[in-house]
């Protein structure tokens, strides 16, 4: 618990909390005023959500969301930098020793630090939810898109639900981040191989091999994130990318409680 | 509760091939202030750093504060250390630096008036750390390892590029720290600081340990030299000869001649058996002293010897 009230200590700067904070709020006010305005009046292929989907769909109770669930598409990166940098700085600046000397139990530290920056994290969603659910609603409404069934229960459940899933994914893609960072101790090394994997690698993979969406870790957190894709389900992809976060965690955190602080 | 404050017994740190401490025994009593001297590469900050559980021991064992080193977080709540250069946030200012300190080490807040006061920053502590002189950040690193009120005080190479007027500070603010009781070791490789300070030292090369004791035996192990100068600059490279003739050793250095006085027993003696031996080569002596020994000294006969 201390350790968690440290981190948070760290993260209550106002240009931390600014810069980490409203990043993902910004990408989901952005990502509803394309959505919604992009949305069509003639449903096409493949229309029914992502960036350009149907008037029609906008007003069921998915729409309440749409613009939110669209923004999710940057979240593993955004995520898997914050916790990368989060962790990775504490080694390149030092100050893990003196952490490490004021909490020598490493478990307690890992997870204070974890749960602190997913807090901010979760916070910032809750934060993208609510703004892109307002932004949607004067925008739709000025595309004459009912509303009435985006404020029933249905509505908000699937609001909650699709918070909930994005909040999985980061949990997914910070672990991993957190996880390279511990093994590589460097930020600039674990950037390059997180980004270089995470973003060309993987797609380029499933450009030439669709099933690597069941495989790949970037691709399976994606897929929570959305709730399921056309070939993973949400089931699988869910499983898959509980067992591929704690995995990742875990390598992580054994180097990070047996390895000697040197530097 | 032991007398011993730290204790290693055949401490040893290897990676790879190469053995950076090597069967190191210590042992720092408790209430003094200890210097851990070695030059850069003997294996002080490897020592340092096991003794707080960020190096794991290759072998050996060692206690402090009375708990095994298998045993950190037993004994670290009453250790406060700077290791090698401060680290902080550059981001957050002092205080919160310290608060960082605090809330992870269960310490009262009110700690961090009380600390910043000792080292003379109030004032400051609202200031961002990345505006801090070097001097202010290490003085910032003293005040988080005073946060805790520990009972043994770590401190690696605390001077460490610091400009003369921060290393009298510093050697201040240790003398300040060390009055009120604590237990400190420090590390260094600038002997003149140590000796200052110190009332107990240990000595180490190449990861093993050379010499371990108070600072008065160190000095009174026999490292007092004789100083010549003679009249004639051109008789110095004689004068080094007519002195080895006597059985001594000797040394030119510059416009004189330096005579080790260790295991000399009856200096008096043997000052007027070179005096004449010297006038006996029609050599003229204007200068006959005796120096004290300094830690610097002492420190590279040990090592010399080693």
């Amino acid at each position: 618990m201390n350790a968690f009230r440290s981190e948070l200590v760290k993260l209550g700067r106002r240009t931390t909390l600014l810069a980490a904070g409203a990043v993902l709020p910004f990408l989901a006010l952005l990502a509803t005023t394309l959505v919604v305005l992009n949305a069509t009046t003639t449903p096409t292929i493949g229309a029914g959500d992502g960036f350009e989907p149907s008037l029609a769909m906008l007003g069921t109770t998915g729409g309440l969301t749409a613009g939110f669930r669209a923004s999710t598409g940057f979240l593993g990166i955004l995520v898997f930098t914050l916790f990368l940098t989060s962790f990775s700085s504490e080694f390149s600046q030092g100050t893990l020793r003196t952490l490490l000397v004021r909490e020598p139990r490493r478990v307690r530290l890992l997870v204070g630090k974890l749960s602190a920056v997913l807090l901010l994290v979760a916070a910032s969603l809750l934060l993208a939810e609510v703004l892109s659910i307002g932004l949607s609603a004067v925008l739709a409404s000025s595309r004459d898109v009912p509303l009435s069934s985006w404020w029933t229960a249905d509505g908000l459940q699937q609001a909650g639900g699709d918070y909930l899933n994005a909040l999985l994914a980061s949990a997914f893609f910070g672990a991993t981040g957190a996880a390279v960072a511990m093994l590589t101790r460097s930020t600039v090394v674990g950037l390059a191989i997180g980004l270089a994997w995470l973003m060309p690698l993987e797609h380029i993979v499933q450009n030439a091999w669709p099933d690597a969406e069941k495989w790949f870790p970037g691709l399976l957190f994606d897929v929570v994130a959305r709730g399921g894709s056309t070939l993973v389900s949400y089931q699988y992809g869910l499983t898959a990318g509980v067992v591929g976060a704690a995995a990742l965690l875990v390598a992580g955190a054994t180097s990070f409680v047996r390895r000697d602080v040197s530097g | 509760m032991t007398d011993l404050v730290v204790e290693t017994h055949g401490l040893t740190k290897r990676y790879g091939q190469r053995t950076a401490v090597d069967g190191l025994d210590l042992t720092v009593p408790r209430g003094v202030v200890a210097g851990f001297i070695g030059a850069n590469g003997a294996g002080k900050t490897t020592t340092l750093r096991m003794l707080l559980g960020l190096v794991r021991p290759t072998s050996g064992t060692a206690t402090v504060l009375g708990h095994d080193l298998s045993e950190p977080s037993s004994y670290l709540p009453k250790v406060g250390a700077l290791i090698e250069a401060p680290s902080f946030y550059p981001g957050l200012s002092g205080e919160r630096n310290l608060r960082v300190q605090t809330t992870l080490g269960a310490i009262p807040d009110r700690r961090i008036g009380e600390v910043l006061d000792v080292v003379g920053l109030t004032g400051r502590g609202a200031d961002p750390y990345k505006s801090y002189s070097l001097g202010m950040k290490q003085r910032l690193g003293i005040a988080s390892a005073l946060l805790g009120s520990p009972e043994l005080l770590v401190l690696d190479e605390p001077t460490n590029g610091l400009d003369p007027t921060g290393i009298r500070e510093m050697r201040e603010l240790l003398r300040q720290v060390a009055d009120t009781g604590l237990t400190v070791l420090v590390s260094s490789h600038q002997l003149v600081e140590l000796e200052q300070v110190c009332d107990w030292l240990v000595m180490v090369d190449s990861g093993r340990r050379v010499f371990q004791g108070t600072t008065a035996q160190l000095l009174a192990a026999g490292s007092d030299r004789l100083v010549l100068a003679t009249e004639d600059p051109r008789d110095l490279d004689r004068l080094v000869t007519v002195v080895r003739d006597q059985g001594a050793l000797a040394e030119r250095q510059g416009r004189k001649v330096h005579v080790p006085l260790g295991g000399v027993e009856d200096v008096t003696g043997f000052l007027a058996g070179i005096n004449r031996a010297a006038m006996g080569e029609a050599i003229t002596l204007v200068e006959i002293a005796v120096a004290a020994g300094t830690l610097e000294d002492r420190y590279a006969s040990l090592v010399g010897a080693a």
